[in-house]
């Protein structure tokens, strides 16, 4: 009896003893800090999220890198600064002779044009590809081109395989001119006799494809032989250089005076060569069928290995050690890297907290010692906290971003009535009649700063942003009579759009808009994934949005805005704004190009108002007191080598 | 003794009343609701204007206070009929005190306590009458129309339920919404009616048809058969009546059901959209403002206190009934 008890005893501690060495193998990190919504790529060429930039910008490093203390741009993997041709056209990069990747190679000019390459190639590139795409010479070309190639080999590869293909599939094979034998059939099926098209007559075209007598193996076979015989080609006319002695040369489609900022950015992030032995494609060809190029997703796991790849391999100050989906990742220094003996904190923790609060109660309990957001409903008390002083610990960045609310440009809306905001009038009357203080002030109490321009004001040096449009009852109420609405009549309910942790703001402005205008306002508060779907279809009236700069300049919120840009989500458009845009890119004097530029947002918040700034943040951060060398900045960029942990 | 199934409630009936009366429990139930309605449903007329007047002029979330806090006049505008009554209305406005956006909680909860009791009678009516039918019919007709009414049931409780008032919303939202004037609003709160009260039915029909299989096999039923009723008479004139018992405790039990379901879809943005207030809504929001740094526990307290205490009272009324109309029942009185 006595030796079953022992037995079970046994049992029992030797479970715990097991779980505890699972969940302690590692020792605690010399810094850890909260991620709380863990990371969605590391592929750079993909990422858009400032949780995944914070990783990937401290595991690699670009030509150049930002101080956190003046978010100047610094020296990184290529010497500071380069050389500027005197036009300002041509940056001649020279990579540091002791770059190394985590696995000791030399990091060579070869592996950034790969990186920018793989930003510029459909199936790697995402969001970002317009950064590299609207500078570099020759870029944006190769991108439409390799574009039209997919679009048409896909076309092709359907046919091959016997599928019938649709109006824009059909339409696809009109735009490539070097297809050669592709191009007879297509003008054969086109018929002379009865020509059509391809603009304008898609279905018809896609009918007698589908029906046409063609060798489409033949064809799919020689356009892909073509298209890769091409690429190489083709993408030598993109001005990215490398040369055997060290050096990139970049050569620009216009002078970017801010090009040396945009360098650090993950999408020009240099790639290493062992990548290249997971890209899936059909034998001995870089791309795939269908004219991708396609890597296998793992390749940015640490531990990956297939086909004698060795794991991720980054040039950065530290290097990935390991990494538990939604749960943890894990930095060490990188051994190699030339920084490495001066770094202090050898080992850095991301921690996925999905919960806020739970992540700040962590932090209370000392836990972690950096949270880099603590976006909660009761941020305004931790905001008063750090400004009274009463814990030094909580600091408040002024953020590089802008709260505002887009209004629905189009004819109609989704229902197809009438869109009373498509007059500009409406736009100003509504913008007029909200009382932003009493937001900032009263609702957040979190000390953002009220906002009447797109950019934030003394925010980017040599840039004064227009006055805009400030609190006026009785100028809304005049305006909104004078296109047709006196005191709301006949004007239709305004559906508001938002998400759950934009309510009280939105209430409240719904209600200044009720009180004021006369408006009847429906408030359509949808979870996130919704409200971006809504938004993208533009199902919605008023909706509110954000943007954060990702660039010390203020075409980084300018470009949003014109016509057909992706991030135009109020579908905004004014030739006058995009010329005087246009113009300002062209302009190489600073003084003339902050003048246009201003000119350019004046357009924007004071007489056309596709957009309703309301503020800009602030966001609260928190640091243990025992951590030096985290600095509070616009961009929330905390290189971690920096960092010192006295405790 | 008499066999006939109406005489049995009748006799039931008269008693009914006293019975609940004596139901100490019950008791206390009806009056709680008693006076949480009659103070909702009195406030009513100025609740509907100042659900929603906020104050922004200076700081929010003001402590509960006998005396008003904020002034008169952002109230004055928006009142109709006698100053006099608006003036007595107002000295309420602080009592429980003011949320984030300075509005008076008080002018808040008491329309929210009759919307969420409103979807939960609603949910109960539309529960008792599909639900009730369904599982007569089905246990009555027996074999084959048994075995797949209650198939469909079965199919239908197996359907996740967030899944099915999602589908319910996407189909008829914009139908709804252009069918009443383009009111969101108002289709926002029938497709709720129709999610909760869709899905309530479902157990009553399974409640309904036991007692009917065993009710049909009473010495009664035979007899009416005998006289050459019809199957609809028998079951409206002596199935039904025998049923009031089960039917009245379920449907009490409905109510805070849906009452609790509401705050949930709300929750997740299906149910009633903000400003309108409901209990469910009001207490997520309390829970928010309550945490380790500041705690504004009126906005917690008050709304909970009042969703506690109807689901309290509803469900002793709910036991009450119960033990009045089942002459069975030798249960306690739970007070």
């Amino acid at each position: 009896m006595f030796s079953k008890v022992l037995l079970v005893c046994a049992a029992g501690l030797s479970l715990l003893a097991g779980a505890y060495a699972l969940t302690s193998s590692e020792p605690r990190a010399d810094f850890s800090y909260v991620n709380s919504y863990g990371i969605h790529t590391l592929d750079p060429a993909r990422m858009s999220w400032t949780n995944d930039f914070r990783i990937a910008l401290n595991i690699w490093e670009g030509l150049t890198s930002w101080d956190p203390r003046t978010m100047e741009p610094i020296g990184a993997a290529a010497e500071f600064p380069p050389e500027v041709s005197a036009d300002g056209l041509t940056y001649t990069f020279t990579i540091r002779s002791d770059a190394r990747w985590s696995n000791g190679d030399p990091v060579t000019p070869r592996d950034f044009v790969r990186g920018w390459r793989r930003g510029l190639e459909p199936g790697t590139a995402t969001d970002y590809t317009f950064l590299i795409a609207d500078n570099v010479v020759g870029a944006a070309d190769y991108v439409s081109w390799r574009r039209d190639a997919v679009a048409a080999l896909t076309t092709l590869s359907r046919l091959r395989d016997g599928w019938d293909v649709d109006a824009d599939q059909a339409r696809a094979l009109s735009k490539q001119p070097y297809l050669g034998e592709v191009q007879t059939a297509f003008d054969e099926v086109r018929d002379p006799s009865e020509p059509l098209d391809p603009s304008t007559d898609g279905e018809p075209l896609a009918r007698r494809l589908n029906d046409a007598d063609l060798d489409f193996e033949r064809l799919y076979a020689n356009a892909y032989a073509a298209h890769v015989a091409a690429l190489d080609r083709k993408f030598a006319e993109v001005g990215i250089e490398a040369s055997g002695d060290g050096t990139l040369t970049v050569r620009l489609a216009n002078p970017c005076p801010f090009f040396l900022d945009l360098t650090g950015f993950p999408v020009f992030l240099p790639c290493h060569q062992s990548v290249d032995l997971l890209r899936l494609s059909a034998a001995g060809s870089p791309i795939t069928e269908e004219g991708l190029v396609v890597y296998d997703p793992q390749w940015t796991k640490p531990d990956y290995r297939r086909e004698g790849y060795p794991g991720l391999v980054t040039n950065g100050p530290y290097r990935l050690a390991s990494w538990t989906f939604k749960r943890r990742a894990r930095l060490t220094v990188n051994p190699h890297h030339r920084l490495a003996s001066d770094i202090t904190c050898r080992t850095v923790d991301m921690l996925v907290y999905e919960n806020i609060s739970a992540s700040i109660m962590a932090y209370e309990a000392g836990d972690v010692e950096f949270l880099p957001g603590m976006n909660v409903p009761y941020e305004h008390e931790i905001a008063r906290l750090a400004q009274t002083g009463e814990r030094p610990d909580f600091h408040l960045c002024t953020v590089l971003a802008t709260y505002f609310f887009n209004f629905n440009c189009a004819d109609q809306t989704v229902q197809g009535r009438p869109n009373p905001f498509v007059d500009a009038r409406v736009r100003r009357a509504f913008a007029l009649a909200v009382d932003r203080e009493a937001v900032v002030n009263n609702v957040l109490m979190r000390g953002d700063r009220v906002a009447t321009s797109f950019v934030p004001p003394d925010s980017i040096p040599g840039y004064d942003p227009p006055d805009g449009l400030r609190h006026d009852d009785d100028e809304a109420r005049r305006l909104i009579a004078d296109a047709g609405f006196p005191n709301g009549t006949g004007l239709p309910a305004i559906e508001l759009l938002y998400t759950p942790n934009d309510e009280r703001v939105c209430q409240a402005v719904a209600r200044m808009w009720e009180d004021t205008l006369g408006a009847r306002v429906e408030l359509r508060c949808k979870e996130s994934k919704t409200f971006a779907e809504d938004k993208a279809n533009r199902a919605y009236m008023i909706a509110r949005a954000n943007w954060y700069a990702d660039y010390g300049d203020p075409t980084t919120f300018l470009d949003c805005l014109t016509t057909g840009n992706g991030n135009n989500d109020s579908g905004y458009a004014n030739p006058a704004y995009d010329d005087l845009l246009t113009e300002a890119r062209l302009t190489r004097d600073p003084a003339a190009r902050a003048g246009l530029l201003r000119r350019a947002e004046a357009i924007l918040v004071e007489q056309d108002l596709p957009i309703l700034p309301m503020l800009h943040y602030v966001s609260p951060i928190a640091i243990k007191p025992y951590v030096k060398g985290v600095y509070p900045n616009p961009r929330l960029w905390f290189p971690f080598r920096f960092i010192e942990v006295t405790r | 003794m008499s066999q006939d199934g109406s005489e049995h409630v009748g006799h039931g009936r008269v008693g009914l009343w006293v019975k609940l009366r004596r139901d100490r429990s019950a008791f206390v139930g009806m009056m709680l609701l008693a006076v949480l309605l009659a103070t909702a449903v009195a406030s009513l007329p100025f609740a509907l204007r100042w659900y929603n007047v906020q104050e922004l002029s200076s700081a929010v979330r003001h402590r509960p206070s006998a005396t008003p806090v904020v002034p008169f006049a952002s109230y004055e505008r928006e009142a109709t009929g006698s100053r006099g009554a608006a003036r007595a209305a107002y000295h309420l406005t602080s009592v429980m005190g003011h949320d984030d956006l300075g509005r008076s909680l008080f002018f808040r909860i008491a329309p929210a306590l009759l919307v969420s009791l409103g979807i939960g009678l609603a949910a109960a009516v539309m529960a008792t009458g599909i639900g009730t039918a369904w599982g007569a019919v089905a246990a009555y007709a027996g074999g084959r129309v048994d075995l797949v009414m209650m198939r469909i049931v079965d199919v239908l409780y197996g359907l996740p339920y967030i899944l099915m008032v999602i589908l319910l919303k996407t189909a008829i939202a914009r139908p709804l919404t252009a069918m009443l004037g383009g009111h969101a609003k108002y289709a926002d709160l029938v497709v709720m009616f129709l999610a909760i009260g869709g899905v309530a039915w479902l157990t009553m029909a399974r409640v309904v048809r036991g007692q009917v299989l065993s009710l049909r096999q009473q010495p009664f039923i035979e007899a009416a058969r005998a006289t050459g009723a019809g199957p609809i008479y028998i079951l409206w004139r002596h199935v039904l009546p025998n049923l009031v018992g089960p039917i009245v405790v379920y449907a009490t039990l409905v109510v805070p059901q849906a009452v609790l379901q509401e705050s949930f879809l709300s929750f997740l943005g299906i149910g009633v959209q903000q400003p309108t207030p409901s209990l469910g809504r009001l207490a997520a929001d309390g829970v928010e403002a309550v945490n380790t740094f500041v705690s504004y526990w009126w906005l917690l307290i008050f709304p909970c206190g009042v969703l506690v205490v109807t689901l309290l009272a509803l469900n002793f009324v709910g036991e009450g009934l119960r033990n009045a109309l089942d002459p069975k029942s030798r249960a306690a009185p739970l007070l």
